[in-house]
């Protein structure tokens, strides 16, 4: 006890708290959407397992540190591109048994008896190489600086998407502002940046990038008030089914393990990307409102433990981590409450799948690491700039 | 200055807490009692209909002929058998939603692959049940083909009151789930479910099955059959505006017989279920079975008539069928009414073909209501009160009968010519029906003269309120009503007046004059009586049905016709005193034989089969002619000709041996029944009809029912006495 109480600083225990919770809270959705099935819940097992490999994963990286990872930022940067570019050629060379297609798309590579979402690690890796290389002022203090960041962005982008999975290709460009914004990149040049985003949403909107059935899904959105049974049925579908379920929880929630709503899968996917649906059903409002609160409890540490610290490389990990959990939470709550057009996404420690959990401990292993290194030196703190 | 812009990165997260908790508030509170709303109907299954058991049919004594009995049908959502393209969207869809394989599939591949599943389904299937492939898909395109005729019938017939162009019009059977196949086998059932599970347009149905009792088959054409409704009458019902009760395209329904004379009470109305997807049920209506009707027919006696026809059919190769009617006189009740050879209900389907073909026994006919044969010598009773009726016979006064006839150039003949038998001599009007003398009627259709004579019987057949071409009698739709040759019909059919000869053919029930077995029993009915009234199958009130006085018919000319008719059964020299005579019941009868032509047996038909081509077939009928050509539904048939006919033509004769009728009530005093057998090409009434005539007699005094009892004798002893005195 004394050993785990040395080895989390004190920022660190709501992080891991707040996180573990979430996943508890994961469990018992995925219990209860299973545990009218027959046989022993498959899934839930599955998901202790992968808990306890994603907090092995969290303490490794309190052992290695995060410095001595930013030091193989490139390198495991490298890694994740090539297992990226191997999933890409899986389309056109037929790489079984380690690589299948599934649900129409290429995103897992197994080897033995563990299967990798390569995207959800993607994710990690790609903080850890953008914080590696924001962390000099001078890299990005140019326009022509700020190149290398987009091109570290834009290229595990572009594969993720075309594997396809347009979610979690969604996270990086968000996460590469805040911590382009964070590092203190010249107002102007983030606006330009702001603006060239900006007008390639419509461009990418009508490029051939995206499908009509993700078009539909946004469409969607902005038709789900309708009475008219096209939408609902339709591009719409998921969404009416997951409104119905969150708003039939009503304050205090149907209770848990009580509704037929799941037994009968009544939501699709709800054990992955709307088990907030699920747990807005079960516990109601109060419920929905505790999730909400836990990751803004997780964020706002980030947060602190970024301010805290003065290493512009730990700094840069800790906003990194925060953006991208935040992101993907805001994307996801937001799709299964229509506020977000629906798309491929997981909720951060709560949605089931190993990959996705075990990347999300990695990533908060990274943040806790960076809050064990307190400063201790009078030096002035870095990212002062006085010529803004 | 950066620990600001942190503080700024803070606020996002922060800000859209705040709006989601906003949103789940809308959701979650304001709004819960909708969604929960939703929630509750999203968890309720499909409507599933309960169709009613079709009333049964009973006999006189309520046996049961004909029921319906719960089944299980496989039905397929209309879209899927239609495979149009917004189903195969929609199903394309369908599997993106459910299967998560396909959820971010291109719309393409889904396509695809939707329609692969549409068209493996019915290979799937065959494979699954073993019934026939192309049967399946047949009976596709008949469901198919039924909803789009329906479709364009409604559009014709009421597209005033819709606004919306045909191609956005759809009618409710688009959106209803058609059985693809009826009455599937539980082991089938069992299978299907499970190897169809994946596809969500099929379904296995409770439904029914109609089933034909051991017995039903002397009753074969008076029960008809049920089919598919046909969209006349989905629009013309009456029950229409009932989601319900109203038919809906490709439902069963009576269409030929007693299924469809009692439809109205036969048909039920269907209900439905709704279960919750945990199996509980939600809403149940249930359906209300159709009511059982029964029918004046006494089971025992026409099974027992059916057999003795049989027998009288075999005994002579000529003889191609038989039919005879027993009413009840005064209620005309239809006690019996037999056509043979019958054919198995059960088996209909399957043997249809074999059955339109058979052109020399025409089993499919339904001879005691839908065939018309010349009445013969049996009408002659009722032209001579035609000649009462306008003053023309003297019941003393005699004819002489030498075997011809002479009054202008032309010769024509007693019956006793043909057989070289002496004529009768001397007759009066009684003895004319006792010996059934042609010479006396000749005279007699003579000086009535044939527009009279026709007038007349159009009272005495068809009622005295009715045109020859209403439907009379039992409102069977197979049911005719005979020709009864007026002046106008001659005038449209021959395209000239009467001739001379006319009224003579027509007092000895010859040349253009049919009527039906129903008729003729119905015609004795009435000559017992005095009175008409229609004839019935169903089991009503008779008071319902009025009777009717026929004007101008006097009773002291009835009983010169009755006292003919005794004489001729009862009495030495009458043509059926041999032969129809009963120890136990004073019988009043009439033989006939009634000339007529052959039948087509064979017929070699001429087709335009397209690109000047000519194809000649030699079929029974048109339809088989068509079957038997690659395109036969449209090619146009340019001429037929008659190769081969039954009876064969023999050397000896002109004609083909005559019908052979025998009509009867009985008994002579307050009369009970009545009743007609004709057997095609019997050849002698007397000889033929006239003992089949008594073993039937014989079978109705046999009846436990009572129709005839023994003692009815007694009062014919009494009046021979008086007569003596």
């Amino acid at each position: 006890m004394r050993a785990l109480t040395r080895a989390i600083p004190i920022l660190g225990w709501p992080v891991l708290l707040a996180a573990l919770m979430l996943t508890f809270l994961g469990l018992l959705g995925v219990y209860s959407a299973e545990a009218g099935l027959e046989g022993p819940p498959r899934v839930t097992m599955r998901q202790v397992m992968f808990l306890m490999i994603g907090l092995g994963g969290f303490f490794a990286v309190q052992v290695v540190g995060y410095r001595e990872l930013g030091r193989w930022a490139y390198p495991l940067f490298f890694l994740t591109m090539f297992a990226l570019a191997a999933l890409i050629a899986a389309k056109y060379v037929p790489m079984a048994p380690f690589i299948v297609e599934r649900r129409n798309s290429f995103r897992w590579i197994t080897i033995g008896p563990m299967t990798f979402q390569v995207s959800e690690y993607a994710k990690v890796s790609f903080i850890i190489a953008l914080a590696w290389y924001l962390r000099y002022r001078t890299n990005f203090r140019s326009l022509g600086g700020l190149l290398m960041p987009f091109i570290l962005t834009l290229i595990p982008m572009a594969m993720i998407l075309k594997e396809p999975d347009l979610g979690t290709s969604l996270l990086l460009l968000p996460t590469l502002f805040v911590m382009l914004y964070v590092a203190g990149t010249k107002n102007r040049h983030l606006s330009v940046i702001l603006l060239l985003g900006m007008t390639a949403v419509p461009v990418f909107y009508f490029s051939p990038l995206m499908n009509p059935y993700q078009r539909q899904r946004i469409q969607a959105l902005f038709h789900q008030d309708e009475t008219d049974a096209h939408w609902r049925l339709n591009a719409g579908y998921q969404l009416n089914q997951s409104k119905m379920a969150i708003g039939s929880g009503g304050i205090a929630g149907q209770g848990f393990k009580q509704s037929a709503f799941f037994r009968h899968n009544l939501l699709p996917e709800e054990h992955n990307d709307f088990i907030f649906a699920v747990v807005a059903h079960q516990w109601g409002f109060l419920g929905a409102l505790f999730v909400i609160v836990l990751y803004l409890v997780i964020i706002a540490t980030g947060l602190t433990i970024a301010s805290a610290t003065t290493d512009p490389l730990g700094r840069l990990l800790a906003v990194g981590v925060c953006a991208v959990l935040c992101a993907q939470t805001l994307i996801n709550i937001g799709m299964t409450i229509g506020l977000m057009p629906i798309t491929g996404m997981s909720l951060p420690f709560v949605s089931a799948g190993g990959s996705g959990l075990i990347s999300n401990y990695l990533a908060l292993g990274l943040l806790v690491s960076v809050a064990r290194r307190r400063p201790i030196d009078m030096a002035p703190k870095p990212f002062e700039f006085d010529n803004e | 200055m950066f620990e600001r812009r942190l503080r700024v990165v803070l606020t996002i997260p922060v800000l859209c807490g705040l709006l989601m908790l906003a949103r789940l508030y809308r959701l979650q509170i304001v709004e819960r009692e909708r969604y929960q709303e939703n929630a509750t109907e999203a968890l309720i299954g499909p409507r599933h209909y309960l169709p009613p058991l079709r009333g049964a049919v009973r006999d006189r004594y309520g046996e049961v002929l004909v029921s319906d009995e719960p089944a299980y049908d496989l039905t397929v959502l209309f879209g899927a058998l239609e495979a149009n393209p917004e189903f195969v969207e929609q199903y394309a869809l369908d599997i993106r939603r459910s299967e998560p394989d396909w959820s971010e599939a291109d719309t393409v591949a889904l396509t695809e692959e939707a329609t692969h599943r549409l068209d493996s389904f019915y290979d799937r299937l065959a494979r699954l049940s073993n019934a026939p492939f192309d049967d399946l898909l047949l009976r596709r395109d008949q469901i198919v083909d039924s909803v789009r005729n329906l479709r364009e019938y409604i559009w014709k017939h009421r597209s005033d009151k819709l606004q919306k162009s045909f191609k956005e019009f759809r009618i409710r059977e688009q959106h209803l789930y058609h059985p693809l196949m009826r009455d599937v086998s539980a082991e089938a059932r069992a299978q299907i479910e499970m190897a169809l599970r994946d596809l969500p347009f099929v379904r296995i149905e409770p439904s029914v099955r109609r089933v034909w009792h051991d017995r039903a088959t002397p009753l074969c054409h008076i029960l008809g059959r049920i089919g598919q409704v046909s969209p006349e009458r989905i629009e013309n019902d009456t029950r229409r505006g009932d989601g319900l009760a109203r038919y809906r395209a490709g439902d069963l329904v009576g269409v030929s017989g007693a299924e469809l004379l009692a439809e109205s009470d036969l048909r039920g109305i269907r209900g439905y279920e709704e279960k919750d997807l945990d199996g509980n049920v939600v809403e149940y209506v249930p359906p209300v079975d159709g009511n059982d009707i029964r029918l004046t027919i006494d089971l025992d006696l026409q099974q027992t008539i059916a057999q003795i026809l049989i027998d009288a059919v075999h005994e002579d190769e000529n003889r191609t069928g038989a039919s005879c009617v027993v009413l009840d006189v005064e209620s005309r009740d239809v006690l019996a009414l037999v056509s043979v050879p019958t054919y198995s209900l059960d088996t209909f389907r399957e043997s249809y073909s074999n059955l339109r073909d058979d052109t020399r026994y025409r089993p499919l006919l339904f001879r005691a209501v839908a065939e018309e044969y010349q009445p013969g010598s049996i009408i002659k009773p009722v032209s001579l009160l035609a000649g009462f009726r306008y003053g023309l016979v003297d019941p003393s006064a005699t004819s002489f009968c030498d075997g011809s006839y002479k009054n202008d150039s032309t010769h024509w003949h007693c019956w006793t010519y043909w057989r070289q038998l002496p004529g009768h001599g001397d007759v009066n009007a009684e003895q004319a029906i006792q010996h059934s003398c042609n010479i006396y009627f000749y005279g007699l259709g003579e000086r009535l003269n044939a527009h009279r004579l026709t007038s007349f019987y159009s009272d005495f057949l068809l009622g005295p309120t009715r045109s020859a071409d209403e439907s009379s009698g039992t409102g069977l739709i197979e049911e005719r009503s005979g020709i009864i040759p007026t002046q106008e019909w001659i005038f449209g059919r021959r395209g000239r007046g009467y001739r001379i000869a006319d009224g003579r053919n027509y007092a000895i029930g010859q040349g253009e004059l049919q009527i039906t077995p129903l008729q003729a029993a119905n015609m004795y009915a009435t000559l017992a009586r005095g009175t008409f009234r229609d004839p019935t199958i169903l089991d009503d009130d008779f008071r319902d049905r009025p009777e009717t006085e026929i004007p101008g018919l006097r009773t002291s000319a009835l009983n010169t016709a009755r006292r003919g008719l005794f004489r001729c059964v009862n009495e030495e020299g009458g043509t059926a005193e041999r032969t129809a005579k009963l120890d136990e019941v004073v019988v009043c009868g009439k033989t006939g034989s009634a000339q007529c032509v052959s039948r087509a047996l064979r017929t070699s038909y001429v087709f335009d089969v397209g690109g000047g081509r000519q194809q000649t077939i030699l079929a029974p009928t048109i339809e088989a002619a068509r079957a038997a050509l690659d395109d036969g539904d449209s090619a146009e048939l340019i001429k037929r000709k008659i190769v081969e006919r039954w009876p064969p033509p023999r050397e000896k004769e002109k004609t083909p041996p005559p019908h052979a009728w025998f009509a009867a009530y009985a008994p002579y005093k307050r009369p009970r029944i009545s009743m007609a057998v004709v057997i095609e090409h019997g050849r002698s009434g007397g000889q033929v009809a006239a003992p089949v005539g008594q073993k039937i007699l014989r079978a109705i005094l046999a009846s436990p029912h009572g129709y005839l009892t023994p003692d009815d004798r007694g009062p014919l002893a009494k009046r021979k006495s008086e007569d003596g005195a």
